[in-house]
């Protein structure tokens, strides 16, 4: 058995001039919950396309428990379960249907089809929608189904593309219980997800991939703190004075950026770690005239810290990996499946 | 897998009565095809198609039987119930498949598929089958009708027997033309062929009609001319509709999997066959020719419209065996440069055959001249234009056989075009300038003032030009192909 459950080395996915993907390199180990990070157009579901074998990599390696999805996609087939961020349901089909549909599709007989369908649907609590049309389903139920549907050949790697996009709360939070019993059943989920505070909860590590490469691998406290390092800390200051007066304020002083307006305040940043600066910084405030009720050092969050490195990224201040140069592409370049 | 995690009630035990019902259908059966059987029972088309045919014939007998003692009440029972039910398995059926494909690669449910066991060939399969296994249950529903029909006397039980399978056998190929058309992405294709299709066979029905006796004549198959014309005809729906089914399985099917070599297979071992009967039948069948040209169509049209690009696993069982396999992928691999390879053994072969056919002594009812072999030579240009077209344009193009079918449509619509002016201001020498354009020969052909050898030549000159460009440019893709066999055998050798 491999080392890693899922390892990408040096993976580039061109679709003509765009670089979807661009020298992407990472190692997932088995039995572990990794987030991926990143904007809108980043690569996330490129990446996860290939590794599902849905899609051929331009050049370079992608594995899933030591089968290279191009030369073996039907070894990656049997040990995956794939689920995309959106997918169509059929007409005049049931959810029991549905999922006996697949069953037969993986090739389950008799009393075992019966029983995969059956512990699905008890696993994912589909079974009081059982006989309903799978294309009726609301998008939270349509997510679970999803779900059932790829955990039918109870795989190793479970690959989710953005599983909780469109959900209400409470069908996050249910998704989000399900993603945690399958993380205890020491199943390795590669997730993708905007909603980066509930990743940090969820996983073990986080991906964060931006224009196509990776600029960070870590937990989510070495991903905040990589940003602290360099971004400073961010401080809620209530003032009764307007927030306009509070930004006004920061405009005249280098060491502090004003980040957002608040009521009765502001949300700002001090280019220090110090928290004599930060003290320095407060006297100074309440001498110029800015009239403080409340001043306090905010808990950094994922979104901060993904916001930060967003900015770091146009700033050019933040590389993240540097890919190989890339070959000559003339010979493959293989159009989407 | 451990209990449910739903953090909002206790899990819900499936009641056993639930999971019986998924024996509905039996194992054996492929799961694509229970799962449109599922979906296409429920679906209105077919019930409203199932009921109205059940209730118009009913309701046609009873009107039948207070009529039988009127002559001919028979034979008119046979009509409406030959009308209905080709309306029903010629026209509705077809039409269901129109969107067969197209809609699993719109919401994105063939992705999921392709993950599991099915592969594109199944899946394809699988939805054809299911129209089908409908349609079927239409046609053995009609049974009853056809057996109160014989009361009625004066039919011809073989004659009706054979048309009505035949009519279904049609329905079979016209489905898997349009399941096979679904798949592509050009909504114009996947519109225009089966509405062809459909108005092509309510044509035919009209005509049915308007001679019913001579239609059950032929199908009564008791003259040697009409069994061979008969056999004739299913054997070239059948080669059409595969290579039109074998399109929708290319179309879906991911790059790993290599659906072109066999019907390239198939293609070549038509026409070798094809050269068999010529050589044994000799000036007897002297229009073999033409007819190995038409049947060239399918798999030539394929394989110059294939995509270049190619995984390594695809030449792996090429590779294995050496230099002679090599040497086999070069006119078999899936792939558009090896394709063009393949298009010009099959021209060779055809114009082999051609050239034999030529130096036969002449026939009376069919005399191979010159006028033949410069329309056949149009015909062939015809088919490698759009080709050329294809290729200037290559880096644009992701539905190249939409494009190419619509680039031979636009240059047919040209010719005719400017060959109207010609004609119409009586100035046909003109076409000289445009005879670059292959069917502007064939409109040349029967110009006054054209030397038809010279349109001959010229059709002769165009194709070797066409050709040879072709044959560059497909050898200009060999070293990506000589790239991904090593890339196969140092996979092996992994």
């Amino acid at each position: 058995m491999s080392s890693h459950a899922i390892r990408v080395h040096n993976l580039y996915r061109y679709f003509g001039a765009l670089k979807a993907v661009n020298g992407v390199s990472f190692e997932i180990p088995h039995g572990s919950v990794c987030g991926f990070v990143g904007a809108n157009g980043a690569g996330k579901t490129t990446t996860m396309r290939i590794l599902a074998s849905l899609d051929y990599p331009t050049l370079g390696v992608a594995e899933v428990c030591g089968y290279n999805v191009v030369s073996h996609p039907e070894e990656v087939r049997r040990l995956i379960g794939w689920m995309p961020d959106h997918f169509g349901n059929y007409e005049h089909m049931t959810v029991v249907e549905y999922l006996d549909f697949y069953a037969r599709a993986l090739g389950y007989k008799g009393k075992e089809r019966r029983l995969r369908v059956q512990e699905v649907m008890e696993f994912t609590d589909l079974v009081p929608l059982a006989e309903r049309f799978s294309n009726k389903l609301s998008k939270g139920n349509t997510q679970r189904l999803g779900l059932g549907r790829a955990l039918l050949q109870d795989p190793q790697v479970l690959i989710m593309d953005e599983p909780a996009a469109g959900l209400d709360p409470k069908a996050r939070v249910e998704l989000k219980s399900l993603i945690r019993v399958l993380a205890q059943e020491g199943k390795t989920i590669f997730i993708s997800s905007h909603i980066l505070s509930e990743l940090g909860e969820m996983c073990d590590s986080l991906l964060f991939i931006n224009g196509g490469r990776i600029v960070h691998h870590g937990d989510a406290e070495s991903m905040k703190q990589s940003t602290d390092a360099a971004g400073g800390f961010l401080y809620d200051v209530q003032v009764l004075n307007t927030s306009d007066s509070l930004s006004a304020w920061c405009l005249l002083h280098p060491k502090v950026e004003f980040i957002e307006a608040r009521k009765n305040g502001g949300r700002i940043r001090i280019d220090s770690g110090n928290l004599e600066d930060a003290a320095e910084i407060l006297q100074r405030m309440v001498k110029d005239g800015l009239k403080i009720t409340e001043f306090h050092r905010e808990e950094r969050n994922l979104e901060d810290a993904f916001i930060d490195m967003l900015g770091k990224i146009e700033r050019g201040e933040l590389a993240g990996q540097k890919p190989p140069p890339m070959p000559d592409t003339a010979a493959f370049n293989p159009p989407a499946l | 897998m451990s209990d449910s995690p739903s953090s909002t009630a206790a899990v819900t035990p499936v009641e056993p009565s639930l999971l019986d019902r998924l024996n509905d259908f039996p194992d054996r059966l492929p799961p694509m095809l229970v799962k449109e059987l599922r979906q296409g029972l429920r679906a209105r088309t077919f019930i409203a198609v199932f009921l109205g045919l059940q209730l118009f014939l009913g309701l046609i007998m009873l009107i039948a039987t207070t009529a039988s003692g009127m002559n001919g009440a028979g034979e008119m029972v046979s009509r409406i119930i030959f009308l209905f039910f080709s309306l029903a398995v010629l026209f509705v059926q077809p039409l269901r498949a129109i969107n067969a494909l197209h809609g699993e690669i719109k919401s994105t449910t063939l992705d999921m598929m392709v993950l599991t066991k099915l592969n594109a060939t199944r899946i394809v399969a699988g939805k054809w089958s299911a129209i089908i296994g409908q349609t079927l249950l239409l046609f053995v529903s009609i049974i009853p009708y056809l057996i109160l029909r014989y009361f009625f006397g004066g039919m011809n039980l073989f004659a009706e027997l054979i048309a009505l399978c035949s009519i279904f056998f049609l329905s079979c190929c016209m489905t898997a033309i349009n399941v096979g058309i679904s798949g592509n992405a050009s909504i114009m294709l996947r519109g225009l062929v089966p509405l062809a299709l459909a108005i092509g066979s309510l044509i035919a029905m009209v005509g049915v009609m308007e001679d019913f006796d001579g239609f059950l004549e032929f199908f009564a198959l008791d003259r040697q001319d009409s069994v061979i014309a008969f056999l004739s005809l299913v054997g070239a729906a059948l080669y059409l509709s595969w290579f039109i089914f074998s399109l929708g399985v290319s179309t879906i099917a991911p790059m790993s999997e290599n659906h072109s070599t066999f019907n390239r297979l198939l293609g070549l071992a038509v026409i070798l066959l094809a050269v068999v009967i010529m050589v044994m039948k000799g000036a007897e069948w002297i229009f073999i020719p033409m007819i190995a040209g038409i049947l060239a169509i399918p798999s030539t049209l394929i394989a110059l419209t294939e995509r270049q690009e190619m995984l390594p696993r695809v030449t792996l069982p090429f590779t294995k065996r050496g230099a002679l396999g090599r040497l086999f992928g070069r006119f078999f691999y899936p792939c558009w440069s090896a394709g063009m390879l393949y298009t010009c053994l099959l021209l060779a072969i055809i114009y082999a055959l051609l050239f034999y056919a030529w130096s036969l002594p002449k026939r009376p009812y069919f005399d191979l001249g010159i006028e033949e072999i410069a329309i056949f030579n149009s015909l062939i240009g015809c088919m490698l234009f759009p080709a050329v077209c294809l290729l200037l344009m290559e880096k644009h193009i992701v539905n190249r056989i939409g494009v190419y079918i619509v680039l031979l449509l636009s240059c047919f619509a040209l010719a005719s075009a400017i060959s109207a002016v010609a004609y119409g201001t009586d100035n046909q020498q003109a076409l000289w300038i445009f005879c670059w354009l292959p069917p502007i020969q064939l409109f040349m052909v029967d110009a006054r003032n054209i030397d038809e050898k010279n349109v001959m030549l010229v059709a002769f000159a165009v194709n070797a030009i066409l050709i040879i460009f072709l044959l560059i440019r497909a050898f200009m893709k060999w070293p990506a192909i000589r790239e991904a066999e090593e890339d196969a055998l140092l996979m092996e050798r992994q």
